[in-house]
């Protein structure tokens, strides 16, 4: 039996006044992991990187990555168009079929500065198929929160939940950081897809992160892969009920039964999830098992282990590398708690129509 | 986490290829899976597990437009991974199914390529899109004008003449007439191909696979379910994935016209497969094939003939379909169709004919082990599968 370690992470965003290039950027957060590893470039073996054509402006967008991650006459192409979630739980499948290499995972993402909001509307409207639901789109200058808006209409009215509570919890996780909002804030700013608001949706920013999984660390680890899930459903709105994330409750299901956690309110010490929505935080907690149905946002108000530091709320929202940065962050702040676990969660596709979940073991 | 385990192929998905399919992409995806579990005599709660492989998503203008073909694949509620690498997709797609199953973390994987290239109206913008903005794509380069400069340097490199491009595609538009899913089958001479307007010298219309709609279907599994299900047992012996720096013009070799990313891919692969000598121990390839001359640098790369020998190869006819060492006997991507995410048709017909259910373009040897290769991202990716019985 094998296990597959976290050897090793990194993290990067743009300092204040400089616009580094996605290359740099992920060149810096792989150069970090790569020391935290205590390997050389010449030890990676392979990648699984993530990225979305359309977000990046570019096809086959990973292709540039390569040469950030010191992938050059290596095995370094695989690329994911999910959430880099999705891209731990595959970099785990390849390490672990090829033990003795060291495969890099890494996304970046630099929407925050080169996505113009004319660009980024059209960015959206295409996350939607184009027969049945793109049509519903027309004068919505958010697309991605119709679907989200929504979920939240169907959460809030099968609980009757005010949505006064959605704002506690946006307010909550911003507080302290530079896109803090209050709860009056978020109340009062224009409706974009209802109940949802300007203000429940997270800003966007630049990031990058990388992961490096190995089967073997003699110089030590930041943690061990407990379990991996992840699943889809039907991308089409129609085909789903909303008021719950199922992709994200079986995804758990499988990462709780890899990792042998039975009650995760009590075994996990740390859950990061994605909330560039407030609701999908709402809804993640529940279908993450952290709370009964319809009570995810009591339990988030009056809990402490979901997402500490704010998530995207507070730090600013990097589609498909904000889930490793917030994995990356989590793993530096836990590095005194062995035996400690955590939990990351991360969605894709339109309404949250895929997710994945890793479960992981701080290394002492 | 897990074991490692052994990985077979329970069977392969096909469907015919067309320059317009009326079919939406996920009715490919339902047809192709539904043709691979009746094939293995499989139902779909047996899948654990999908990957799916596309080559990118201007194609169809829907972001991540796997997740509308997550029902008519089958796969709701279940694992399901997207994989894109343009035509390396070809290999990179099955490799990570083969993962799956390898790392002991799924049993069978079901595994579906596909494209459906007619959504879009230019697929060349599309592929300018491939390039940075800053430098390459205000050029305007685009695919075929980047091959150009390849085969260029390919030809000027080995001393190979137009020709013999053009006898491989006589050849493989040839071999596409005995195959039903192919949408170019055809009979026509060198002369045919080399009167055929250039469309980045020295590659011809008829050097060049045609645009196409398409999917394909594998499904990988554990070693002990194959054993349940088939007596007649085909295995994954080997893969390799190359890959080079993305900027064309800084090749770590400085030279377009040998791909050592390529050799690297095929190296990986026959070491693991414990091949030394391909050009004997190989009894069919399919190589990938979307230009002529690519075919032929692939086929050096894998050693199936010597390098810069692939042009003295086609024509002393090792490469025909009684030749020593068939290559693309299903008419390839050339003949086939080229539906850039369902490059993996060319691994299911090697599948097709370890297993002797190539029909008429079965060939006369007898096949034990058989390669596919596949070519993507920015010129810069290569993986080469090696499958076979024991």
């Amino acid at each position: 039996m094998s296990t597959v370690k976290v050897a090793g992470v990194g993290w990067a965003q743009p300092g204040g006044g400089e616009q580094p290039s996605h290359a740099e950027l992920l060149y810096r957060a792989t150069r970090q992991a790569l020391e935290d590893a205590g390997l050389k470039r010449d030890a990676i073996t392979s990648a699984v990187t993530t990225s979305y054509d359309y977000v990046e402006g570019r096809n086959l967008s990973n292709q540039f990555t390569l040469d950030s991650i010191g992938g050059v006459m290596k095995s370094c192409d695989l690329r994911l168009s999910d959430d880099g979630i999705h891209s731990i739980a595959a970099g785990a499948l390849e390490a672990l079929s090829e033990p003795g290499g060291a495969v890099v995972v890494g996304a970046v993402q630099m929407a925050g500065t080169e996505l113009i909001e004319s660009t980024n509307r059209a960015v959206e409207e295409v996350y939607f198929e184009p027969l049945y639901l793109r049509p519903i789109l027309a004068g919505a200058a958010h697309p991605e929160a119709l679907a989200f808006g929504l979920a939240a209409r169907a959460y809030l009215e099968r609980h009757g939940i005010d949505e006064a509570k959605l704002a506690e919890l946006v307010a909550a996780r911003s507080a302290g950081s530079a896109a803090a909002r209050t709860v009056a804030e978020v109340l009062d700013s224009p409706v974009i897809a209802g109940p949802l608001r300007e203000g429940h949706v997270a800003s966007r920013a630049d990031a990058a992160a990388t992961l490096i999984l190995t089967t073997e660390a003699p110089n030590g680890a930041r943690a061990t892969i407990r379990g991996t899930g992840w699943c889809a459903e039907d991308g089409q709105l129609a085909n789903r009920d909303l008021s719950e994330q199922r992709p994200t409750a079986l995804a758990a299901k499988q990462a709780y039964e890899a990792a042998g956690v039975s009650d995760p309110a009590a075994e996990l010490a740390r859950v990061e999830t994605y909330n560039a929505y407030a609701i999908d935080e709402a809804q993640a907690a529940e279908a993450l098992g952290l709370a009964d149905s319809g009570k995810g946002l009591d339990a988030l108000l009056d809990g402490d282990k979901v997402n500490p530091t704010g998530g995207v709320q507070a730090s600013g929202w990097a589609r498909g590398a904000a889930s490793l940065v917030q994995t990356v962050r989590a793993m530096e702040e836990m590095k005194d708690q062995p035996g400690a676990l955590l939990a990351s969660q991360g969605w894709c596709g339109c309404g949250a129509s895929s997710s994945a979940v890793a479960v992981f073991e701080i290394d002492g | 986490m897990s074991k490692k385990q052994r990985v077979g192929v329970a069977s392969v998905g096909m469907m015919p290829f067309n320059r317009v399919l009326e079919d939406t992409a996920e009715e490919m995806a339902y047809k192709v899976a539904k043709d691979a579990l009746g094939r293995a005599g499989l139902r779909r709660d047996d899948i654990d597990a999908w990957v799916v492989g596309s080559a990118v998503d201007a194609f169809s203008g829907v972001n991540e437009s796997d997740k509308f073909l997550v029902a008519g694949a089958g796969g709701n509620g279940k694992p399901w991974f997207r994989n894109a690498t343009s035509g390396s997709t070809a290999v990179s797609t099955p490799d990570l199914a083969y993962s799956m199953v390898a790392s002991g973390q799924h049993d069978v994987v079901m595994c579906i390529c596909y494209e459906k290239m007619s959504d879009n109206e230019n697929s060349q913008k599309v592929f300018n899109y491939v390039y940075d903005p800053a430098w390459v794509r205000p050029v305007g380069l685009n695919v075929p004008l980047q091959c150009g400069i390849e085969a260029r340097a390919y030809l000027h490199r080995y001393g190979i003449e137009e020709e013999e491009m053009a006898m491989l595609s006589v050849q493989s538009l040839g071999n596409a007439l005995d195959n039903p899913y192919a949408q170019r089958g055809k009979e026509i001479t060198i002369q045919d191909v080399l009167d055929s307007p250039y469309i980045s010298w020295p590659v011809k219309v008829l050097d060049t696979s045609p645009v196409s709609d398409g999917a394909r279907a594998a499904i990988f599994v554990s070693e002990d379910k194959l054993k349940e299900i088939d007596d007649d047992p085909v295995y994954v012996k080997g893969i390799g994935r190359g890959a080079d720096s993305y900027w064309f013009m800084g090749r770590r070799n400085n030279d377009l016209g040998r791909l050592d990313y390529a050799y690297l891919g095929a190296q990986q692969a026959y070491e693991m497969a414990g091949i030394k000598n391909p050009a004997t121990e190989v009894h069919v390839a399919e190589v990938y094939d979307p230009f002529t001359y690519k075919a032929m640098q692939h086929m050096e790369a894998a050693g199936l003939c010597e390098e810069g020998g692939a042009g003295k190869f086609i024509r002393e006819g090792h490469a025909a379909r009684d030749g020593k060492l068939p290559v693309t006997p299903s008419g390839g991507l050339l003949g086939e169709g080229n539906p850039i995410g369902a490059g993996m048709s060319r691994m299911t017909w090697t599948w097709l004919q370890v297993k002797g259910l190539a029909g008429e373009c079965q060939v006369e040897r007898d096949v034990d082990t058989a390669i596919s290769s596949g070519w993507g991202g920015m010129y810069q990716y290569n993986a080469t599968m090696v499958i076979g019985r024991d």
